[in-house]
């Protein structure tokens, strides 16, 4: 509690300085921290909806998440999907099916493909670790995206990291410190995937990206739009929820 | 006539070893005509027959921007009726088509299943079961266990995928899918049967389940991404196909699904026709080259009896009725060697083709499993190929006696009976 009162004055005190135009330059390593801390939390719950545009077909998939340290399970519950679990725990996925008797590992080039048909990766889902610990970052720009303006810094993985994305180049809001905006390379240079933040709400202290639009750059037609409609952070989690036997 | 006849037949005795060469080497030559020909008609045959089981039956029914998109086995190009009143209801239409005896429904889409940390690709098949075992030869191939059942929740699969995944009858499979509605999903069945054809698309990728249980998981109630019609036989669709066509001009104006006849949907078999026609001329080469032994004998004979040629003139036969003679001659050696070839290579084929030929098995490993052949061929054994290979024989062996027996005809009485 202590420290969470203690993060909430850090942060009046930087939006004041913000505001007062006293901003001082930042380095790319601190922009990216920032963004971390904010999109990071020790736990985490939602209610979010999926909306895969695929053509003129349409679907959309409702779930529920629950994430902790770099645990996190999705329950479907929509109609067509309900019952459908994703369980990410010790950097393995594991699947559970209603129609199925068993608990199911998803490995290798199913990890690449789309999820539930998305344009979001089952790789992109699981990924974790923090932007800062995964990518050297650099500053390329600034820009101003829809009246806002942006730090444009561009993140190259760190050696000996795995990453579905060799190169990102992000749009950072100068004063919310959130994703605006990201492009995803490969290591050929090709742009794969384009991410744009649609909306950004702020949750209790922090500014959160709660619609966003990915786009599959290497498919025509297609996108997928997440909604966050609700989202609590830090709030006790039960335990055993991440377990293979909470799945069945 | 008669006496030509009479001499003719007397000569062929007068040598024995140099006319059994003749005919050994005549025999020979439509013995190998007879298997081989047998050969590529039986590997055409099961091709044409593996072709329409599994893939195309006698007229196959799909949407066209299925068919573009065949390889993707995409579930948004369903059958579904011409106004999307359902399968069912449109095989009960087609069925009320004159010459259409069954019209089998496949619903084809893609699955997998994960051993350890690796993903094993599969074919799944919702099936009719009943149209299956009476249109296909899957009953046969059905090593151990049973077909699967209406309603059951129960797989078949390949002995290869069985292998792979280290399963037996009788345990459960998890299988993963995409529905037509991009829902991922997985779901258990009951192993009842294995599959061992030698066919590399039903032993490594095939799995077979039950229509219903596949229009359940995949969210496509009457629905099938196939149809395939049947008629009496497959060599006289034409008919039939443009009745199809008619009948479908009629109830889909606006062409959503596309009525294929079995050659269509096959390059390769359309390619073997014309292969078909490359081979006769080599059998025809075949026999000429067996013809050469008889051409050689011929000429000597000629050399041999230009006396005796000379005097028959001399005493008023024509040159005309030399040629005859030779030809005659030509003509018997031909017709006793073709014998002798066919029926040994009649019971040659007979045997193989029940024995097979069980060819270098490896050779099929690097082949798609698109293309339909086993590792067993059985060369056919029909009468229709003995005929045409006796005649084959017969007819190129006394053209080819045509060259010796000229040059008897052309000899001068005068000049042959010098050579005295």
């Amino acid at each position: 509690m202590k420290s969470k009162r203690k993060l909430v004055m850090v942060l009046s005190v930087m939006m004041l300085l913000m505001m007062s135009g006293l901003t001082y330059a930042m380095t790319a390593e601190e922009i990216i921290k920032k963004v971390d801390d904010f999109q990071y939390s020790d736990s985490v719950q939602m209610e979010a909806d999926m909306i895969i545009v695929n053509g003129n077909r349409k679907m959309t998939k409702s779930m529920t998440v629950i994430g902790e340290g770099s645990s996190s399970l999705v329950e479907f519950t929509n109609t067509r999907d309900r019952g459908t679990k994703f369980l990410k725990i010790d950097g393995e996925l594991w699947m559970f099916f209603p129609d199925a008797e068993e608990v199911v590992k998803i490995s290798g080039h199913m990890l690449e493909q789309g999820m539930m048909g998305s344009d979001i990766s089952y790789q992109d889902a699981m990924e974790t670790e923090k932007m800062s610990d995964l990518y050297e970052w650099t500053i390329l720009r600034e820009e101003e995206i829809d009246g806002r303006l942006c730090y444009v810094i561009k993140g190259v993985v760190k050696e000996g990291k795995k990453v579905s994305y060799y190169r990102r180049i992000s749009w950072i809001d100068k004063e919310r410190f959130v994703f605006l905006r990201e492009e995803l390379y490969a290591q050929s240079g090709r742009l794969l995937k384009l991410v744009e933040a649609k909306k950004v709400e702020q949750i209790a202290e922090r500014w959160y990206t709660t619609h966003m639009v990915m786009e599959n750059k290497l498919k025509k037609n297609t996108y997928t739009e997440f909604i966050i409609h609700s989202i609590e952070f830090n709030l006790e989690i039960p335990e055993g929820t991440f377990s293979l036997q909470n799945l069945q | 006539m008669k006496f030509l006849w009479n001499i003719a037949s007397k000569n062929l005795f007068r040598n024995k070893l140099r006319s059994s060469v003749s005919i050994a080497a005549i025999a020979l030559s439509v013995c190998l005509v007879v298997i081989v020909r047998g050969f590529i008609l039986g590997m055409l045959d099961s091709m044409v027959a593996l072709h329409i089981q599994y893939n195309s039956g006698h007229i196959k029914i799909v949407d066209k921007e299925y068919r573009q998109k065949e390889r993707l086995l995409s579930l948004n190009y369903p059958v579904d009726g011409f106004e999307g009143e359902g399968a069912e209801e449109m095989t009960s239409e087609l069925e009320k088509i004159a010459g259409i005896n069954r019209v089998v429904e496949r619903l084809k889409f893609g699955a997998a299943a994960s051993k350890d940390d690796k993903l094993i690709g599969m074919l799944g098949w919702g099936v009719n079961p009943e149209d299956e075992l009476a249109f296909t030869n899957i009953e046969r191939e059905i090593v151990e266990g049973r077909m699967v059942q209406k309603g059951n929740r129960e797989i078949v699969l390949g002995t290869g995928i069985l292998d792979k995944m280290d399963l037996n009858v009788g345990e459960k499979i998890t299988i993963f899918y995409t529905t037509s509605f991009g829902s991922f999903k997985g779901s258990t069945f009951k192993i009842v049967g294995r599959v061992k054809s030698d066919l590399k698309l039903l032993d490594d990728h095939v799995i077979y389940l039950p229509l219903d249980q596949a229009q359940r998981i995949l969210d496509m109630p009457n629905q099938v991404t196939e149809m395939l019609l049947l008629t009496p036989d497959y060599n006289k669709i034409k008919p039939m196909l443009s009745d199809v066509r008619s009948f479908f001009a009629e109830n889909d104006p606006e062409g959503r699904y596309e009525v294929l006849g079995w050659e269509e949907t096959n390059s390769l078999i359309g390619m073997f026709r014309i292969a078909e026609h490359i081979y006769n001329l080599i059998y025809i080469m075949l026999v000429l080259l067996a013809s050469f032994v008889v051409i050689n004998t011929m000429l000597m004979i000629v050399k041999e009896r230009t006396k005796e040629i000379g005097m028959m003139c001399a005493l008023g036969l024509k040159s005309r009725d030399v040629l005859n003679m030779f030809l005659m001659e030509g003509f018997s050696m031909g017709i006793v060697g073709s014998f002798i070839g066919v029926i040994l290579g009649g019971i040659g084929t007979k045997i193989l083709s029940i024995v097979g030929i069980d060819y270098y098995t490896d050779a099929l490993n690097g082949v798609s499993a698109e293309i339909m052949m086993k590792n067993v061929f059985y060369p056919v054994f029909t009468f229709e190929n003995l005929i045409f290979s006796f005649i084959l024989g017969v007819v190129v062996t006394t053209i080819a006696c045509i060259i010796p027996a000229r040059r008897a005809a052309r000899l001068e009485p005068t000049e042959a009976l010098r050579s005295m």
